[in-house]
């Protein structure tokens, strides 16, 4: 749960080349000003790369909006791993939560597609994901949703990495599983969902047949987790990862050296030209729970801990040494000395048990505000 | 010279590697604080025996299975002085620079190696890793470098006609320095350094740092012996910033933290002044005390 005395917490993204994992993170983080509005949490970028990141991908996205095409000059790619680093404050004084969160680039998740060279990157990749409170596994709705012929549904599989992401995710639930006092959520992110779904000026509602197709596809998943991490909370969260596109075209087109379908979709702009990404929200709400909920329990463990030597310092400064001992350390100023160190114990006790109770109130804030129609608990 | 191609193919699972050979190094990571190593950036380090380069960003015209353009990266490396060998890495470094300075700092045009490396040929790359492979790219990028080649039309100012190959000495500043990509003289004193890192016994780095704007950004700047020439390709106004000397405009941070306020030093003084006062009049209490107790002890004597 947390991976040092600062109360880092990592989050793990799992998902195969071009699936959206950059757009998933960068959509999620740009958002979070917006969704936290009025619970009195705030999500700070901790070092200017990642702030430089986030800022160059909206400025990016914005561009192509205005401009009403999406520009294929921008250089978005993920070719070297690289870590966000944010800062969730819950509004409580001391209880600041950091949080790191991996992107790797997606061929590496696949033996025969990783690069001799990335063999010991992505060790600390898988490290770092088996490591990790929270699992993201973006899921690419254009993917699942355009199959529909029999040639296309069996290239679902190895287009989605299916295999890869079972196996690492359960690798994710079974260390889990050893410790399971610490909060655990495995988060499906269907991206790019805005053509299926009616809400935020889709078309047509196709939100059930995108269900219907995810459990099909990542039965194998779900059950993994299921089997090695019982209590993990697993969430279904689809997400409009810009909003105002619609998919006007997608293509099987065959490799001409293996035969091998591969897939691409093209997206058209759509009026009122303004990002909404509906879902996020969601997924956010998750993931803030998740963490706060996880620095409770940090909190909690350091409060057990507090009050027992607080207790021992408060014996240890009235314990009696005998007449001419306690008359002694009275004299030199030890017994002083004890009962201000005790006091000092006690005072962080307290400190840790006020902290405790904040952090339980903004989880009860959290909790307050219920999922929307989209997201389902699996 | 060794020379290394990293780029990606169109369908997806042809992520981004390295065509036939990976360097052993991936020492251009450290710079993550300065410069988005996935975006347009060069970086050159030389500690005057060797060098190293490592070249992001280079646009080329294929796209991948989402309609994201490709680019190219490049890592160099060899050994200072050999001329012939680094006429091509001055080459290709001095004419990204100066592409990257003519696109606003978006990208790095990469006709040259599109011409080399057609769409079929990487793909079949990709999929065919070893030497051989390695050698067919490497043999592409001098292809698409040719030493002394045309340098396309640098930002306006006196950098226009493209840096001078040949002479590493007029136009470089000495010591550490730093100037926005199309500011004015900024191609020549960075192709000057270039050329001089390239050369023996010159240890030092020319970098073009997509994370900075002006001296404060390149606080993260991992520690290299020798000269420092960054050209800032942060987009926006400091782009066009003239060259500088670092640490002669205006002081280093560390020097106005380090000194103390002349007020502070006084109020510390009287303060130890204060503290001898107070010791003595104690000591001279304690020994009034004594004499007091030891004579009412001894009334007679």
């Amino acid at each position: 749960m947390v991976n040092n005395v600062d109360a880092t917490f990592k989050i793990g993204l799992l998902g195969p080349s071009r699936v959206g994992k950059t757009s998933l993170v960068t959509a999620w983080l740009a958002e979070t000003q917006n969704l936290l509005a009025g619970t009195g949490v705030a999500m700070h970028t901790s070092d200017r790369s990642t702030e430089d990141k986030l800022v160059r991908n909206r400025q990016e996205l914005e561009g192509d909006i205005l401009a009403g095409e999406f520009s294929p000059a921008s250089l978005h790619s993920t070719m070297e791993p690289f870590t966000f680093r944010l800062k969730l404050d819950p509004a409580v004084p001391g209880a600041e939560i950091n949080i790191e969160l991996l992107d790797f680039p997606g061929g590496w998740l696949e033996v025969s597609k990783r690069p001799v060279e990335a063999t010991v990157d992505w060790e600390a990749c898988h490290g770092f994901i088996t490591q990790s409170t929270i699992l993201l596994i973006p899921v690419d709705a254009a993917l699942l949703m355009e199959a529909s012929a029999g040639a296309h549904r069996r290239a679902l599989a190895r287009l989605l990495t299916i295999v890869a992401v079972e196996h690492v995710a359960r690798d994710w639930a079974i260390e889990r599983n050893r410790r399971p006092a610490e909060p655990a959520l495995l988060a499906f992110c269907p991206v790019k969902c805005e053509s299926y779904f009616s809400d935020s000026g889709g078309l047509k509602n196709r939100s059930a047949e995108l269900s219907r197709r995810f459990h099909e596809v990542y039965a194998s998943v779900i059950r993994a987790v299921r089997d090695e991490a019982p209590t993990a909370a697993v969430l279904y969260a689809p997400v409009d990862t810009i909003g105002c596109v619609e998919l006007i075209d997608a293509e099987w087109p065959a490799d001409p050296s293996t035969g091998e379908l591969g897939f691409s979709a093209a997206y058209r702009i759509r009026e009122p030209r303004k990002i909404s990404r509906t879902g996020v929200d969601d997924l956010m709400r998750a993931i803030c729970k998740q963490l706060v909920q996880g620095r409770r329990v940090l909190e909690a463990e350091r409060g057990d801990a507090l009050t027992e030597q607080a207790v021992q310092a408060q014996h240890y400064a009235q314990q009696n040494e005998g007449f001419f001992r306690n008359l002694w350390i009275m004299i030199n100023g030890e017994r002083r000395a004890r009962e201000h160190a005790a006091r000092d114990r006690g005072d962080e006790a307290q400190e840790a048990a006020r902290r405790v109770a904040a952090l339980d109130g903004v989880l009860k804030q959290i909790a307050a505000s219920r999922f929307g129609p989209r997201a389902d608990n699996l | 010279m060794e020379i290394y191609v990293r780029t990606r193919g169109w369908p997806r699972g042809n992520d981004y590697q390295f065509l036939g050979e990976a360097p052993e190094d991936f020492w251009w990571r450290s710079y993550g604080p300065v410069t988005d190593v996935e975006r347009p950036t060069i970086l050159l380090r030389s500690d005057g025996t060797s060098w190293q380069a490592y070249i992001a960003g280079i646009r080329s015209g294929r796209l991948d299975s989402t309609e994201n353009a490709i680019q190219f990266n490049l890592v160099l490396a060899g050994d200072c002085g050999a001329e012939e060998e680094n006429a091509t890495a001055l080459s290709v470094i001095t004419r990204s620079a100066a592409g990257l300075a003519e696109q606003g700092a978006q990208f790095i045009p990469g006709d040259p190696l599109d011409e080399q490396l057609p769409a079929d040929e990487v793909e079949r790359m990709l999929t065919s890793p070893g030497k051989q492979t390695a050698a067919a790219a490497g043999a592409a990028v001098r292809a698409a470098y040719p030493p002394g080649g045309s340098v396309p039309p640098a930002a306006p100012g006196p950098a226009q006609a493209g840096p001078d190959l040949t002479d590493a000495g007029p136009g470089l500043p000495d010591g550490d320095w730093i100037g926005g990509l199309a500011g004015p003289q900024a191609l020549d004193a960075f192709a000057a350094l270039v050329a001089r890192l390239l050369d023996s016994g010159h240890a030092g780095r020319a970098a073009v740092l997509n994370l900075v704007a002006d001296d404060g950004d390149l606080d993260g700047l991992p520690a290299w012996d020798g000269q420092l020439g960054a050209l800032g390709a942060r987009p926006g106004p400091h782009l066009e910033m003239a060259v500088r000397t670092l640490g002669k405009d205006q002081p280093l941070p560390d020097t106005e933290t380090r000194r103390e306020p002349p007020g502070r030093l006084v109020t510390g003084r009287r303060a130890a002044l204060i503290l001898v006062g107070v010791a003595g009049a104690v000591v001279m209490a304690i020994l009034i005390d004594w004499l007091v107790r030891m004579s009412s002890q001894h009334p007679h004597r």
